[in-house]
């Protein structure tokens, strides 16, 4: 027998900690849905148990009493709150499940803050490292993934509380498969072998096909799910073949180990250009580039809304963090061969999306060709092979993701009451009617636009300095003429609020406790972080060092 | 070795050769003139009673089968390990504890959301 | 035999699931063609994990298979649960959501 306990991988914990309270209040979750009316008997020992681990953290991880660890505090904490939460919401199971979500979502954000400012665990965050046999990395772009997908997470469960309960779509997996989707989101931003990658990027997947068909008596829920899943079943196997191939030409599957293999002036060059191809058609359908674009439409209008902002912001976010790394990381040496394909296909993402948008009627189905549109933007910084485009890229998925969840939120609220989908002539008069519901949406699609001093206009204003740093002055221009164009749409939806006037059946917007803070909060980030920006970009600009 | 397997691979062509040989045979020489009485159920079993198409059978075959897919494909992890938990030792053991019990939470769902009750 | 052989034996795999799901209709058809490519990729990685003499590429196999397994399960609920609403499983009847 051969001694494998020196093959036995250091793994740091700290360094997936918030994934770890996510899947515990997953965890959590699953079983207080089992045992329905003696929910108790299963949050009080679960309580104890996370204080208790938060009490050992503390007394093992502390390295003075002036300075305790954090994830030990905040298990207290969160224990606490576990059993507090369960007592005093026993009367409404379905607000205590979204509670308990969103103390694991906020647990996740604060660990995730933790790893930014507690910089012990590796001496400094930045400097990037990798653990777990280098599967999982520890550097800027996990942590900036990890924002980015807590705090949609985040924003998403209180804004769209009401809405499930109102269309009767609620399911007790609602909550842990957004988690779940959460979690798969957030380890892909992190994933820094093609086994991790791949896991992660199934598992925030599948989630999200359960939760788009999560509406089951909705035709529409349902076909777009079944389409989302077919395509995305496809994307996969694309990708995985391209996995495949670059295995057999480097013999690594770990990224760096992918480019180390690429370097070596013997290695087939054909084969690994194949893969790049398939690799790039995998990433682009989650990413949503033309020409993979063709779910976008379909899925956005047919999953209920809050699924909709979900997926719409942080799977973004967390399918361009895996697209960066893939393709900065591992596919790096033939960076020649596949800057000007991806840089074409941001070039007709931004195109199409604009053009696609102008004509359509439904809200939804606008925002989703918008994604598109945007999708084509975030990709100008990856293109830009540069630090500057790196950290451009990182920002650009923050404040798209804020700014869309707002715009989704808007509809949200329209749609809430009314059992059908919003189009245009249903924002006629908003103005008038619901004053302060146009005004949040109007400074959304200002956002969108990217129109100063909005949080969308930081976004754009980064990854266009970064694409004209780079000498990519032909998509940088055509990045600023789309964005006229699309200014016009958005423009329409906001002449429809102000300057027509309600129609007698127009939709009434409903609102709820939940729908309030989440807005307001969203809304609030546009506003101040398009005014102080300097707080995230600095973040943003430190994060871009990749491990390699 | 590859040769091992020769005798196999003889069985095979053997087996396929013979049923294509007959079959082949038979549809060449053999008669053939069908009449109503020959062609009729009654020659070979009863009439159906009812198409088989459109026959429903209840569904929840398929989440049995799917569950049982699921934790069937599980113990896939579990193997690596039972051949080389003496050498992993009580890392090993504290992995496999985790993940059998990050398992054991979907089965308790399972079983507490109905699904493997059969009424 | 030579390792090229396996190779070509997952391509043209490969080839056959996707061009499968290009052209067939039937969900269910869809979704063996998928199954049909993911074993394309098993092969080829247990072929070149035997190249290069490591054991990631069968590592990778196995995780492949039980992601595969997982795709199935939601993608039939999903399926049983269409047809049930519909009677039908042909992609082209999904009509609602094209505009």
């Amino acid at each position: 027998m051969t001694d494998l306990t020196q093959f036995l991988p250091d793994i740091a914990w700290s360094s997936v900690a918030p994934e770890i309270a996510m899947t515990v209040a997953v965890v959590v979750l699953l079983l207080m849905t089992v045992a329905g009316r003696r929910r108790m008997w299963v949050a009080t020992p679960m309580g104890l148990a996370i204080a208790g681990v938060g009490v050992a953290l503390l007394v093992v991880e502390s390295t003075s009493p002036a300075d305790p660890s954090l994830p030990g505090l905040l298990a207290i904490v969160a224990g606490v709150a576990l059993v507090a939460l369960t007592f005093g919401l026993a009367g409404v199971p379905r607000a205590l499940h979204a509670w308990i979500a969103g103390l694991g979502a906020g647990a996740a954000l604060v660990l995730t803050a933790w790893q930014i400012f507690d910089v012990a665990w590796t001496g400094s965050l930045f400097a990037a490292s990798t653990t777990m046999e280098g599967s999982v990395a520890m550097d800027g772009l996990a942590i900036f993934t990890r924002i980015t997908v807590y705090l949609s997470t985040l924003l998403v469960l209180p804004i769209g509380f009401a809405y499930v309960r109102d269309r009767n779509i609620h399911r007790p997996e609602f909550e842990p498969l957004l988690l779940l989707s959460a979690v798969g989101m957030a380890l892909l931003g992190a994933a820094n072998d093609v086994i991790t990658l791949f896991i992660a990027l199934e598992v925030l997947s599948i989630a999200l096909y359960v939760l788009t068909g999560s509406a089951r008596r909705d035709r529409r829920s349902q076909e777009a799910a079944v389409k989302y899943f077919v395509l995305g079943a496809v994307a996969s196997a694309i990708l995985l073949y391209g996995f495949a191939l670059s295995y057999i030409a480097t013999g690594s599957l770990e990224l760096p180990g992918i480019a180390l293999g690429m370097a070596d002036p013997g290695s087939p060059l054909r084969l690994l250009a194949v893969s790049m191809v398939l690799v790039l058609v995998g990433v682009g359908f989650k990413v949503a580039l033309v020409p993979f674009q063709l779910w976008v439409p379909d899925v956005y209008e047919g999953a209920p809304t809050n699924v909709t902002a979900f997926m719409g912001a942080a799977t973004k976010a967390a399918g361009f963090a895996a697209m960066l790394r893939l393709f900065v990381v591992a596919w790096a040496p033939l960076a020649d061969l596949w800057v000007p394909i991806v840089a074409v296909l941001a070039g007709l993402s931004m195109a199409y999306g604009a053009w696609a948008a102008l004509v359509q009627d439904d809200v939804k189905r606008l925002l989703a060709y918008s994604a598109v549109a945007h999708a084509g933007y975030a990709t100008i910084g990856i293109v830009s092979l540069s630090d500057a485009g790196l950290s451009a890229t990182m920002w650009y998925l923050f404040t798209y993701a804020i700014t869309s969840i707002t715009a989704l939120g808007g509809i949200i609220a329209i749609e809430r009451r009314n059992h059908r989908a919003v189009s245009i002539s249903d924002l006629n008069g908003l103005g008038r009617t619901s004053p302060a519901l146009a005004a949040v949406m109007s400074l959304a699609l200002l956002s969108l636009a990217g129109i100063p001093p909005t949080l969308g206009f930081e976004g754009k204003l980064g990854v266009f300095t970064a694409g004209m740093l780079s000498g990519l002055t032909w998509l940088v221009v055509l990045g600023v003429v789309t964005s006229v164009v699309s200014a016009f749409y958005y423009l329409r939806l906001m002449g429809a609020m102000f300057l027509t006037d309600p129609a007698p059946d127009a939709p009434v917007p409903a609102y709820s406790h939940g729908w309030n803070a989440g807005v307001t909060v969203a809304a609030g980030l546009i506003v101040y972080l398009g005014l102080q920006p300097s707080i995230l970009l600095d973040l943003a600009e430190r994060a871009a060092v990749l491990a390699r | 070795m590859l040769a091992d397997y020769l005798p196999v691979l003889l069985l095979f062509v053997v087996a396929f050769g013979f049923v294509a040989a007959s079959l082949g045979v038979s549809a060449l020489v053999g008669p053939r003139r069908p009449n109503p009485s020959k062609l009729s159920a009654y020659e070979c079993g009863n009439e159906p009673l009812a198409q088989v198409k459109g026959t429903r059978f209840s569904v929840k075959f398929y989440l049995v089968a799917m569950m049982f897919l699921i934790f069937d494909i599980e113990t896939v992890f579990v193997y690596p390990w039972a051949i080389t938990t003496a050498d992993l030792g009580w890392f090993g053991f504290g992995q496999m504890a985790l993940f059998l019990g990050l398992l054991g939470v979907a089965f308790v769902y399972e079983i507490g959301r109905g699904g493997l009750t059969w009424d | 035999m030579p390792i090229g052989a396996y190779y070509l034996v997952a391509a043209v795999l490969f080839a056959t699931g996707l061009a499968g799901v290009l052209i067939r209709r039937n969900l269910i058809v869809l979704f063996m063609c998928v199954e049909l490519m993911l074993n394309a990729v098993n092969l080829s990685l247990v072929a070149a994990a035997r190249m290069w003499g490591g054991p990631e590429g069968q590592v990778f196999v196995f995780f492949v298979i039980v992601v595969a397994a997982a795709e199935v399960v939601v993608g039939l609920a999903l399926i049983v649960n269409i047809f049930f609403r519909r009677g039908t499983l042909d992609v082209d009847a999904q009509h609602l959501l094209r505009h």
